[in-house]
Formats: C-alpha cells, structure tokens, sequence
C-alpha cells in the first residue's frame, strides 16, 4: 500500500554494506537495502520507528511543509554561516627566502640574498594591513608565511604592532599564527611571540630518518636536530597548546605514519594533521620521486586513523586534524572555516594572501601558479593600487566563486558527501585548465570521497567509544575533562 | 504552597505583607511572634502588622492587624511574604530559604498535556495585580524568580506587567519563564518580552518529541511542535536563553535517544537540556496507566540519551529521578529538583547513605514510584 509521505531532497549512496541518505543540510540516516527499496517505494509505515526517524532527519514530510522548509532553512543558513562571516583569514608573505630548501616545497621559496626583491616592506605590509581591517569578519586571523617568516622579522613586528593600534578602533577577535620551520628562533624572537600571544604552526614530518629525507637546510643537512631543539624551547616558553605541528606525507613516510604518530606524542605535540602531497611548486616537477597515488594516501590514512583510535581509546586525547574537520561538518550543525574545502569555494571570501609586493591572490595555490607559471589569473589585485572594493568587489572574484559553488558542479551536485565538501576552483585550473575540473577522476574529489567514506565506515558502527572519542576531538577536549565539568554543575 | 490557620484580629479584609522581623517587636515579647508590613488599600501608606502564636497575647492597646496562629505554630522567617484572608487563614507565597519561588500570571492554558501536574483552569481574578503585589515586597536578593501558570503568555499584558514589576523590585533576579513558547511564534512578542527583561530571563520550554505527531499527542494540541519550534527559533532570535526540558513517559521514551540528536541538531543554542521524571499528579494522575514507566525501564534510554548530549558539550541535567533508578554514571547529572514543600523519602529510604544526594520523591509519588527504589548502605 502506497504511504501519503513525500521526500525531502536528499543524496544517498552505498557506504558501509547499508545506503547512506544525507540532505542539504547535513543530516544523515542508514538505512538497510531493504529499507531503502521500502522508503522509495512509499511502503514505510506511518507507525514504523523507521518512519519516525527518517521524518525526523527531514528527509520526509507528511505535513507543515512550510514549517519544515523554515526549518531546513535555518539550518541551512547556519551551515552556511561561513558566507556572512566573510574573509577571516588574512595570510602575509614576509619573504619568499628561505633558510630550508625541501625537495617538496609547495612555495618554491629561493635563498637569494636579494632582500628588495623577495622580502615584504614596511610600506606594503603596512598597507596590507589596513586591507584587513576593511573586512566584515568579526574575527580576524593573521598568519605569517613564506618562505621562512622569521627571516623578515622586523616586518613581522610591523604588522602586529599596526594591527593591534588599528584593532583599538575596530575591535576584532584578532589572532596572529606564524607558520615557521623554527630554525631561526632565538630568545628576542620568542619573547616576542609570546608576549604578543601568537601562536606557532611548524613543520615536523616523523622521526628523524623521515624528516631530514626531504626537510634539510641549504647546504643539504637534515634539519630535524634544529628543528626539534627549537621546538622543545618554543613549547617550554609558550606552553604546548600554543604550538602545533603539520607533516606532509611523503613516498618515505607513507608506509610509516605509525612512527610519525609515535614521534609526535613523544614530542608533546597535541595533535597531528596527515596532509596529502600536493603536485604544487618544487612538489611537482619531481613528483615521480615524491608522489604517489590517492588510493596509497588514502590506505595509509585509514591504517594511521585506526591507530589515533586506538591510542585515543587507551585514555590519551590525540586528534587527527583534518578527520576532526569534517567530523564537525558531519556531526554538528555549524559552519566550519576551512578555506580549503568550502562551498562556495573560501578562496578570496575566507581566506585571501598577500604577496611581499602586496600583490592579492585568493589562496597560496595561486600565488604559486603566478611564481611558478606565471600565470596571475588568480590576481586579484595589489595593496598599494586598489582599494578593498576593487580587490573583493571584483568581477574577476565573483567569478572565481560562481564556478566554485558545488552544488551546480557537475559531479559535486549528485555527490553523497556533498554537503560536507568543498571545491578547489585554483586547483582545477592549475590541473585541467578550467574551474570547474572534472570528476570523478579528479584526485581532490578521490582523495576526499574515499576518506569520507571511512569515517562514515566509523559512524556506522554505532561504537560508544568511538563516539565518545570523536565528540571530544570536535568540543576540542578530554571527554574525561568534560565529564569532570558535568559533577560541578 | 504552604498554608496556615489563624484568627483576623482588628482587620476584616485580605491582606497581603512581608515578615520583617520576629522577636523585636516593642508589641510582643514572645519569641513566635513577627512583625509584617504591608500596604493598607484604605490609607493607601504602609502599615505594620503582628503575627501571634497561639499562646501569645494580645495587648489590648493595639489597633494593629494582628493574625493569632491557631493550632501548631507555623514557623514563618524573616522575608517571607504571606497572605491573610480574615476567614480562610493563611498562605506563604513568597518563601525566603526556598530555592523554588514562583508567582502566577494565569491558571489558564491553551495546551493540554497529558501529564500536567496542575491543570487549567479559567482566572477568577488578574493574577498578574496579585503577583505583581508579592514582587514588590520580595527581598531584592532573591536568585531566581519563577513565572508560571498555566501558559503565562495567554495573559500577555499581565505577563508584561509582573516581569517590569519583577526588573523594578528585583533588578538582579533572574526570571524563570515557564512557557510552551507558541504564542512566542510571533516574533514581535518575543522580541517585546527580550526588551522588557533586559537579558534577565530565560524561558524553560517543553518539547515531548523529536516528530511533530508525537509531541502533538502528548500536548493535546495538533500544530503545537511547530508553533513551540518557531517559538524556540524566536527566543534564540531575541537572545533570550532557553532551556528545552522533557519528561519521560511511556510513549515517548523509546525515543528518548532520538531527541536528544534532533534537540542538538536543531536547537543548538539551548543553554540546558532537562530531562524530567513524570509527577503523578493533576492530568498525570488521572492518564497514569497511559502515561507512566518506571525510570528502572527506561535506564538505558536515559543514559543514552543524556551521554549523547554531554559529550556534545551541551549542559545537560536530570530531574525528579531517585539516585537509586539511575545508573551511577548518571549521577553527576541528577538534580535535587523536586521543591522543598513536596519533597518526601519514603521507608525503603530508611538508613540510605545517599539520602544528602537525592532529590527524594513528589508527595503524589505514594501511588506511583519505581520498582526498584532500595536504600545504599
């Protein structure tokens, strides 16, 4: 007998032996074959727990449509919260020197001595700085790049001193991290960055034999010594929760992230993020020697996910990074700011960088393809000749962001994951030439379709544990800590 | 509320006053007796009373009000604020130590919840006059203020009218706003009500099911869930707190569970999730062999659920539940929420170590408890 519900629009594919139904805003149901043949064919019962629980995920309805759909649409402007925030992550080239030269380096970061020419100026930094505080976003996030930021110090101190005198007026949530290789820390440098309160993003790729394979310093030595002295050093000054660590995954490493996990718990890191290759800058030209494909990322990831589980499981609070992303946007009914993997595509509209010549790219991907191909498609403008109108009301941005809503993308559109992904429109181009990239072949879109499915593999499972330990990784703490709180109450 | 009897001595009309001390009278040197203040209708001034034991005397030069205590003495202190009828007695309607205090804006309702403990009924009076009346005398340190009803928003005007009372007499109270929140589906109220609390208020919503059909049949009312769900979005709107409460009953504890994942991912901004246990009393008492379960039976659901919100980060807390019906992980969450004047123990209670900890029975709980009460020794 045919039942009187009608569907809500939903995606679904099979994952984990069961059909997986995700709607637009992100909530999800699995359901047995069975079910799903039942659900299609409007066999469910009214008075099924099934029905109940597929009504109440909004993926039916059999009355009050136009509650339902406020409904939807309150949660969806949530999910979508990220669009009004508008651009929060503002990222400054100080230099494009750089006292490392690694065999991957996505930036192609040179060791000229020719400072004019490579390092940001007071002038530009300054005027870059007044971009920043042109935008909407309450919260602003200002993160030192390079090259080796560190070598360009002074500017640094520019930037942070200008901010905070422009932040009396505007009063943003306003953060500084430097992304540094920790190499040319000494003492000023670090008395300055902690009381400044900015926070440290290194680089640390495994142990020792992992990281001086490809990490070395200019005259060919591994720079891991260094590195890690100067991390023990960082860590005792500032405290470990305001250092934290990103290792690439290399040919070399790929089949050992166990020890890469081991060497970051030994080393007091929090947290580890296991980040892809990418065929960017150097990376590129000699990908037959570093790369490999998105199946052998995706297998070790998987294996080095299971083993974070099993550690976290034995009571110690260790996340993974990225997982602990989309866990986010698949568990909790917020909007996520990762400028990497939104939709519309972050790209000018979260997070935007400015070059040491105070040229505008809309992310570091394409201010590589400028230094790399000289291609500047991804130009948006310059500091010191466009105003903040020109460079974020530009035809040329709106365009970028029109091709990258995934919603209308070919592939993306029908995609069961779509509503936790995100596009790449640099990416596309850089690898096929348009915007718009194609799928499925697409590795952004392999890599992260695969490692969907094996969190969603977890979700299936209905494991407490599990629950429990990724629920602490999204609130940012030790459940046991959490659970201290509730006695208090 | 508690009442007492007693003999109207030199007034012949309902008054209601704030005890102001007791023992210091010039009038009395009896240790039981209070001097109460109150505002006289006829000189339109305020005036001081006597409350008397019944052993006391009264000195015959007195013109004062004076309420002589029949019977056993009924201890009042310093603060309460009480209601004399000549010949009815008395009530206290405003108890200082007590941690539960509420006025009334209505007895009527436009809900009809199977388990409600005191069911509507239509308004002789404006109760909001009478409780605007107590706030005035309320000490100005009082925490929490409770406004209830029936559905206090029936009564908009005087609901507007006891809470501007309650922001000029109790400036640093918090009110608690016991409401089904549909009328706040119009945003225009919500927003009214924001504006006239200052951000010292909040509002305790009950939402029975994660499904519309569901919450609908336990409130009597079809359309109710959607109303309640815009009302929740407009108190979040106007940045008026929310705490979204259930109580657990047989048709809806199955899913329990389920709730718990729709209130977090649709409500997310609630500041408190209360899951209550059935007081079988009013409409409850009547529906019993419909609506009750013994919290025994569903443990496993309650865990669930209260273990789902948790390690969600939401500020989640257990009501009207005995320590002895819960698993022991889920006593950091339970609350001693059942108020002083209706909370008993009874004999399986005798010589429980827990007692200090547990939040005891309702009175109506003589009919009606779990199975496995049992006492920790």
């Amino acid at each position: 007998m045919s039942q009187s519900y009608r569907f809500l629009p939903f995606r679904f594919e099979r994952v984990a032996d069961r059909v997986l139904l995700v709607n637009d805003v992100g909530d999800f149901h699995f359901l047995p074959e069975s079910s799903f043949d039942a659900l299609i064919g409007r066999k469910i019962s009214p008075e099924s727990s099934e029905y109940l629980d597929l009504k109440s995920k909004n993926m039916i309805w059999d009355s009050h449509l136009s509650n339902v759909i406020d409904l939807l649409a309150t949660k969806y402007r949530t999910k979508k919260q990220f669009l009004y925030d508008f651009t929060s992550l503002h990222m400054f080239v100080l230099t494009r020197r750089c006292n490392q030269r690694c065999a991957y380096c996505h930036a192609s970061s040179v060791c000229v001595e020719d400072k004019d020419v490579l390092d940001m100026d007071v002038a530009t930094a300054r005027k870059c700085v007044e971009l920043v505080f042109m935008s909407p976003a309450k919260s602003i996030k200002i993160e030192f790049q390079g090259g080796e930021p560190l070598l360009n110090f002074n500017v640094l101190k520019s930037v942070v001193e200008y901010s905070l005198e422009l932040n009396e007026k505007y009063k943003k949530n306003l953060e500084f991290v430097v992304c540094t290789n920790l190499i040319a820390l000494d003492e000023d440098k670090l008395e300055y960055i902690k009381s400044n309160k900015i926070y440290i993003s290194t680089s640390l790729d495994g142990p020792e034999y992992i990281h001086d394979e490809f990490r070395k310093n200019r005259s060919g030595e591994g720079s891991y010594k260094n590195v890690t002295a100067n991390l023990a050093l960082a860590q005792s000054s500032l405290g470990h929760d305001n250092i934290s660590a990103l290792m690439t995954v290399t040919d070399l490493s790929i089949d050992h992230l166990d020890e890469v996990i081991d060497e970051y718990i030994a080393r007091g890191l929090g947290s580890i993020f296991l980040r892809m290759l990418n065929p960017l800058g150097y990376a590129s030209a000699e990908w037959n020697r570093l790369g490999y494909s998105v199946d052998d990322f995706v297998d070790a990831y998987a294996k080095a996910l299971d083993k974070i589980i099993q550690i976290n499981r034995s009571g110690v609070y260790f996340p993974e990074m990225f997982t602990t992303l989309l866990l986010s946007r698949i568990l909790t009914p917020f909007s996520t700011g990762f400028v990497d993997l939104q939709s519309p595509a972050g790209v000018g509209i979260g997070g935007v960088i400015y070059d040491t010549n105070g040229d505008v790219y809309v992310s570091d991907e394409a201010r590589m393809l400028a230094h790399s191909k000289g291609d500047k498609s991804f130009c948006v403008g310059n500091a010191h000749s466009h105003s903040w109108r020109e460079i974020f009301g530009s035809e040329r941005l709106r365009e970028i962001i029109s091709s990258s809503c995934i919603e209308a993308l070919p592939g993306c559109a029908w995609c069961v994951f779509q509503s936790y992904c995100g596009a790449d429109p640099v990416r596309n181009y850089a690898v096929y030439g348009d915007m718009v990239g194609k799928r499925p072949e697409n590795d952004f879109c392999r890599k992260h379709k695969a490692i969907f499915r094996v969190i969603f593999e977890y979700l299936a499972k209905d494991d407490e544990d599990i629950e429990d330990i990724f629920w602490s990784w999204i609130i940012g703490k030790p459940l046991a800590e959490n659970s201290a709180n509730a006695t208090q109450m | 509320m508690r009442t007492f009897t007693g003999v109207a001595v030199n007034f012949s009309y309902s008054l209601i006053g704030k005890i102001i001390s007791g023992a210091v009278s010039p009038h009395a040197t009896e240790p039981d007796s209070h001097i109460f203040i109150f505002n006289d209708p006829q000189s339109r001034s305020q005036r001081t009373g006597l409350l008397l034991n019944s052993s006391s005397p009264v000195f015959e030069n007195c013109d004062s009000p004076v309420f002589k205590l029949l019977g056993e003495n009924y201890v009042v202190e310093k603060g309460d604020v009480i209601l004399l009828t000549p010949n009815e007695g008395g009530t206290v309607l405003y108890e200082k130590k007590s941690r539960s205090n509420a006025v009334l804006v209505t007895n009527r309702c436009n809900s009809h919840c199977i388990t409600c403990p005191q069911p509507p009924q239509p308004d002789q009076e404006d109760l909001a006059d009478f409780s605007s009346k107590i706030i005035s005398l309320i000490d100005p340190d009082l925490e929490v203020l409770g406004i209830t009803g029936g559905e206090p928003t029936l009564n908009w005007e005087g609901l507007l009218k006891v809470v501007s009372a309650s922001r000029k007499f109790l400036p640093n109270t918090s009110i608690q706003l016991l409401t089904n929140a549909r009328l706040l589906k119009d945003f225009v109220k919500a927003k009214e009500l924001a504006e006239l609390a200052e951000g010292n208020l909040f509002a305790c919503v009950p939402l029975y099911g994660d499904v519309d059909s569901l919450h609908d049949e336990i409130v009597g009312v079809r359309g109710a869930f959607w109303e309640t769900v815009e009302g929740l979005y407009n108190l979040a709107r106007v940045g008026i707190c929310v705490e979204l409460r259930t109580v657990i009953m047989q048709s809806n504890y199955s899913r329990l569970e389920k709730w718990a994942e729709f209130v977090y991912r649709t409500f997310p901004f609630v500041d408190h999730v209360a899951l209550m246990g059935l007081e079988p009393i009013g409409l409850a008492a009547e529906n019993i062999d419909k609506v009750w379960i013994d919290p025994a039976d569903y443990a496993k659901q309650l865990e669930k659920s209260v273990k789902s919100l948790h390690r969600r980060g939401m500020n989640v807390s257990i009501y009207n539940h005995q320590i002895c019906t819960l698993p022991k992980s889920l006593w950091p969450f339970a609350r001693k929420s059942i108020s002083e004047w209706k909370n008993i123990y009874f004999q399986e209670c005798e010589g429980c170590k827990m007692q200090s900890a547990c939040g005891g029975f309702f009175h109506s709980a003589q009919a009606h408890r779990s199975q496995s009460i049992s006492a920790f020794s």
